[in-house]
């Protein structure tokens, strides 16, 4: 019995998932598909490169320290702030960003960089989580043979912690480089309207145009995207670590 | 050392802004660069704020059903689905975009509309659209704690003559009980305060607490009184989290 409610559960989750697949059906059969135009997916892409490129340079070392040495608290206050909601957090940088523009001159909002700053805050855990796997992996071995070699605690960083831990590095940008992708949150609470992406485009496609089946067909490639790199993502992390 | 120090200062930048929105909570003063002195008065001011209440008993409610039906359904799929192929669909279904998961089932209740003529959004669609979420989570979460028992007890029970129900609710499940606690808070902090999956599922009579944050704060409205609701809705956040490692010590 429980089998049969588990593959049922199973069954629905997959069909609610992938249900926007059907809109396709309504396009070859000759709808119009709104696509949003090249600025809106320019912008989108180089945010979400920015974004994982930052992430993952801000959480680097910290995973590193924390694979190495840190405590269970340390690791635990790191990755906490995955359960904070994401409207909340964006919130929160949006009165910190008063703040700043009142004490620094520093205008934020509105502003790409501002939302940048928030899908970096809000992505950060996962960049962290990604690298923590890949950093805590690392066996003595090489690390010890380079030392032994000569090579300096510097060189041996370089040319072998760092090349070995590669896997885990492209893993965790493929993944925030998709979640930034999809973003709707940020773009709209920190950028003030200005700041126009993919996510902010589906999202209007809904609200304001009504045109469910363009916005079924757009989510369904960022969907897709996502599944190919996830697949990736589960293999470098799988046989390279 | 040097890097003992970034950590640390990478931990503090990142709890900062969360803690400048429950300092200015507590602030006698409607500016948010003046600090007038502590007072409780926004709260105060929130518990008689009518919609808001609703707004986040709305929440609650939504979020209790949501985790104790993922829980429960989440629990059944990491028993009875052991393959690693079952496990992925749900990986896959949880790192999603969100956008693209939000709109699926805003197309799957506009496509109930349109065939049966059921009008599911609001309540109901939100719980739903929460749930679909919240099972594959609830999978990924449960799948490692239940491998980890039911290999040899289950079989133990199973060969003593329990049925499968049984050896579910007597053995699986009092032995998981730490992690099902986790994974209830998880799924319950995520649905508490999940705005996107909401938003497209519901309908302009039914508001939860963050769509009432969206409504007055995404315009850069910076009101005492929305510093005291954002703080309130961290509460689930903070219990999920603390809980969640407490409960993940007992296995390692």
């Amino acid at each position: 019995m429980i089998r049969k409610i588990a593959l049922s559960t199973l069954a629905a989750v997959v069909l609610l998932f992938y249900l926007p697949f059907a809109a396709f059906l309504h396009f070859t059969t000759g709808g119009e598909l709104r696509l949003p135009t090249a600025g809106v997916v320019v912008t989108t892409l180089l945010l979400a490169v920015a974004t994982a490129a930052l992430a993952i340079a801000l959480a680097y070392p910290a995973a590193y320290y924390l694979a190495r040495r840190g405590s269970e608290l340390e690791f635990a206050l790191l990755v906490a702030p995955l359960w904070v909601g994401t409207l909340l957090k964006a919130y929160s940088l949006l009165v910190v960003f008063v703040l700043v523009e009142r004490y620094f001159g520093l205008s934020l909002w509105g502003t790409p960089a501002g939302v940048l700053v928030g899908m970096v805050y809000e992505y950060f855990p996962y960049a962290l989580l990604t690298l923590y796997a890949a950093v805590e992996k690392l066996t003595e071995g090489p690390i010890n043979a380079a030392r032994v070699l000569g090579a300096s605690k510097m060189q041996t960083f370089l040319r072998v912690e760092l090349p070995l831990t590669t896997p885990g590095v492209v893993a965790a940008f493929v993944l925030i480089f998709l979640f930034a992708l999809g973003d709707v949150i940020m773009p709209a609470v920190l950028g003030a309207g200005k700041v126009y992406t993919f996510g902010s485009y589906v999202w209007d496609l809904y609200f304001k145009a009504r045109d469910i089946l363009s916005g079924g067909v757009m989510s369904t490639a960022l969907a897709g995207l996502s599944l190919l790199a996830t697949y990736v993502v589960f293999r470098t992390v799988r046989y390279s670590l | 050392m040097t890097l003992r120090v970034y950590t640390w200062l990478l931990i503090a930048l990142f709890y900062a802004p969360i803690g400048v929105v429950v300092a200015l909570s507590f602030n006698d003063s409607k500016l948010p660069y003046v600090w007038g002195g502590f007072t409780a008065r926004w709260y105060q001011a929130l518990v008689q704020w009518e919609q808001a209440w609703g707004a986040l008993l709305n929440s609650f409610a939504i979020a209790i059903a949501v985790a104790l039906v993922a829980t429960a359904l989440g629990l059944f799929m990491a028993y009875a689905l052991r393959k690693v192929t079952h496990l992925a669909i749900s990986q896959v279904a949880v790192v999603m975009p969100e956008v693209s998961e939000a709109l699926a089932f805003a197309a799957a209740l506009w496509l109930v509309y349109t065939y049966t003529g059921v009008n599911l959004f609001g309540p109901v669609g939100v719980f739903l659209a929460h749930l679909a979420y919240a099972i594959p989570m609830a999978h990924v979460l449960l799948a490692p704690y239940v491998t980890y028992v039911s290999r040899t007890v289950v079989e133990a029970a199973r060969i003593l003559g329990a049925s499968e129900v049984k050896a579910v609710v007597y053995i699986v499940t009092p032995m998981l009980m730490p992690a099902l606690t986790a994974a209830f808070l998880i799924v319950f902090a995520n649905s508490f305060d999940t705005y996107i999956k909401t938003a497209f599922a519901t309908e302009p009579g039914f508001v939860t607490a963050p769509i009432l944050l969206w409504n007055y704060a995404a315009r850069g409205r910076g009101d005492p009184t929305l510093y005291a609701l954002a703080t309130v809705m961290l509460i689930p956040s903070i219990a999920a989290a603390v809980i969640y490692f407490r409960a993940i010590k007992r296995y390692s």
